[in-house]
């Protein structure tokens, strides 16, 4: 659409490195000599743990050599204590390492919520990749496959071939929740889609899966390669933006046309309206949308909301139009009545419409014309200019209204019948 | 790509405490990461401050690393929460709302996006420079939202702030950056 502020930002700062600063590491390494440093409790307590260790079983093994030596031969006591003193230490040592192995495992049960919760954020980091689109991926994975295709038959021959074995990770831009993701796996090695939450979809050699992105968040794509690099790219699932969208039960006149409003409720500033044949009254773009009906019909009504990261949700209400607009004019009047709202004619919309207009009445025995007027105040009293008589009872009169700039899709020129009362 | 199997000497090293590989593996993320650091906390020395801390609490628990992700993912998610805990720390509410009351503006205004638009590229350190104004509370939603690729929901649960707040953060630090590149380039063009 546009380069915006985010997108212009994103470019200069992507693989961007501060210079390295040459005391940077002298001075981190005061740091991490320091005896608050994270490590050290640990190490304490490790240390601590192995002293008592090395004492109960020191203890341990000094009681039952105590009772080995009453039992055996007193003569060669000492070099037995020597012995078993020699083993002491290397049993405490195994000791030492077992507990070791204890702790961390402790640690590591204690912290595995906290390990597991790193590399779940851990996916979610890994920023910036570069993008590649479907078309372009399909295109490159089309490429290898020809490259491998020429290269097999040397195989047997030569070295080669080792270059083109090289798997090939497609990248994905960043997809919206709900969206199925197409992975063509070129490569001899099965690939593994791994979920933010960590579920793992797996896409065998040569295969195609298509792949519903249920889950929010980072995801990887993971070559299984057992060769030293790792071959992966990372794409994020954002979520669908949240819409509610209100419509007017019934047209409202306050203009004199036909309006329907429509309100969408969203936090979202990127809006689109879609429906067909009708015009919009106002932007297609605000969170409020006005449309003007002037044909009776079923229509629907569409808004389409996105948010930044390109995700869209749309709602649809439909919509029921009874009758073609008709610049809400009546069908009778009578021109002997009291009442100023009846007796007389003049099509309701004028008066509210800012468009230059011509009225005319038509006799429909002779086509003659009745009666004229371009102004709104100067309604039809019933006259036949002709003859300046009131128009007899009864007789039903054709009405013609030209509008001199009627709204965009709408006609310019409207007609009805009239009967005086 | 990272080269695995050096990657797992140097980790390996690091694990046992060796402190050549501690510096190789600092020198080699350092310039990455200072950048990270210098994107949230705008004062040079408190960023090299949480960069320490950071590189400490990777070398504390490198030893958890399994080599499945992106290792420079891992560390950087690391140095991210390390400087959001030091923000946090320094003041009550950080998140919540701007309390940088240079950048109040309202309205934006449309002038200023497009005179913006027309910048095809910006240099790093004007970008940095740009987001260095902003107020915590702006520029940390903005990191997180563009360059981290967070979503709303996401960057609310990390900084205990209410989805809407985000939004409109965001909105704001957006509208600022504008403003404020515009006066930047304005004034280099007099």
């Amino acid at each position: 659409m546009n380069k915006n502020i985010d997108e212009l930002i994103k470019s200069a700062l992507e693989g961007h490195e501060m210079p390295y600063d040459n005391n940077a590491w002298n001075s981190f390494e005061k740091k991490l000599n320091k005896p608050n440093a994270p490590i050290k409790p640990f190490k304490f307590w490790f240390f601590g743990t192995s002293i008592i260790a090395v004492i109960t079983i020191s203890s341990l093994l000094y009681f039952s050599s105590k009772q080995e030596e009453k039992s055996d031969k007193p003569v060669e006591q000492k070099t037995d204590v020597i012995e078993k003193s020699n083993s002491q230490s290397t049993t405490s040592n195994k000791t030492k390492s077992e507990i070791k192995t204890g702790i961390q495992d402790g640690k590591i049960n204690s912290n595995e919520l906290e390990a597991k919760e790193d590399d779940k954020k851990e996916t979610k980091t890994n920023l910036i990749l570069p993008e590649v689109n479907e078309v372009l991926v399909k295109e490159i994975t089309k490429d290898l496959k020809h490259d491998e295709e020429i290269t097999t038959p040397k195989k047997e021959n030569s070295v080669i071939t080792k270059k083109v074995s090289e798997p090939n990770v497609p990248s994905f831009s960043n997809k919206c929740l709900g969206e199925n993701l197409k992975v063509i796996n070129k490569n001899d090695e099965g690939m593994t889609l791994i979920f933010p939450s960590g579920k793992k979809v797996s896409v065998a050699e040569s295969a195609t899966e298509n792949i519903k992105l249920s889950e929010e968040g980072k995801y990887e794509l993971l070559v299984n390669s057992k060769q030293k690099e790792t071959y992966n790219s990372f794409f994020s699932v954002f979520e669908n933006p949240k819409a509610s969208l209100l419509v007017d039960d019934e047209l409202n006149y306050e203009t004199g046309l036909p309006v329907i409003r429509g309100e969408v409720q969203t936090f979202e500033e990127t809006i689109n309206w879609k429906i067909d044949k009708v015009v919009s009254a106002n932007s297609s773009k605000a969170k409020t949308a006005e449309f003007y009906f002037f044909e009776k019909g079923q229509f629907e009504l569409e808004v389409i909301v996105s948010n930044e990261k390109g995700c869209s949700s749309s709602e649809i209400k439909r919509i029921f139009i009874e009758k073609d607009y008709n610049l809400l004019a009546v069908n009778a009047f009578d021109p002997l009545s009291d009442d100023s709202r009846k007796n007389t004619f003049m099509p309701y919309a004028l008066s509210k419409r800012n468009s230059a207009f011509s009225l005319i009445i038509i006799d429909p025995d002779n086509g003659g014309i009745v009666f004229e007027s371009s102004d709104y105040s100067k309604p039809w009293e019933g006259i036949d200019k002709r003859n300046g008589k009131l128009v007899d009872e009864s007789k039903v009169y054709i009405w013609k209204v030209t509008l001199a700039s009627p709204e965009k899709n709408e006609k310019s020129v409207y007609k009805g019948n009239i009967i005086r009362i | 790509m990272e080269n695995k199997e050096h990657l797992k000497l140097i980790v390996e090293g690091c694990v046992r405490g060796e402190r050549k590989s501690q510096e190789a593996l600092f020198k080699q993320l350092y310039g990455k990461m200072l950048v990270v650091c210098y994107r949230y906390i705008n004062d040079k020395d408190a960023a090299q401050d949480v960069l320490q801390d950071g590189f400490i609490k990777v070398f504390d628990k490198l030893g958890f690393f399994d080599f499945s992700g992106s290792f420079e993912g891992w560390v950087r998610r690391i140095i991210v929460n390390t400087a959001i805990d030091s923000i946090r720390k320094s003041k009550k509410n950080p998140f919540l709302s701007d309390q940088d009351t240079d950048f109040k503006q309202e309205a934006v205004d449309e002038m200023v996006e497009k005179e913006v638009l027309e910048f095809k590229s910006l240099k790093a350190e004007v970008a940095l420079e740009a987001i260095s104004k902003l107020s915590p509370a702006y520029r940390t939603v903005f990191n997180l939202f563009v360059l981290e690729d967070f979503s709303h929901r996401e960057i609310a649960e990390m900084l205990g702030i209410n989805e809407g707040t985000s939004k409109s953060n965001l909105a704001k630090a957006k509208m600022n950056l504008r403003r404020i590149l515009t006066e930047k380039f304005k004034y280099i063009e007099s």
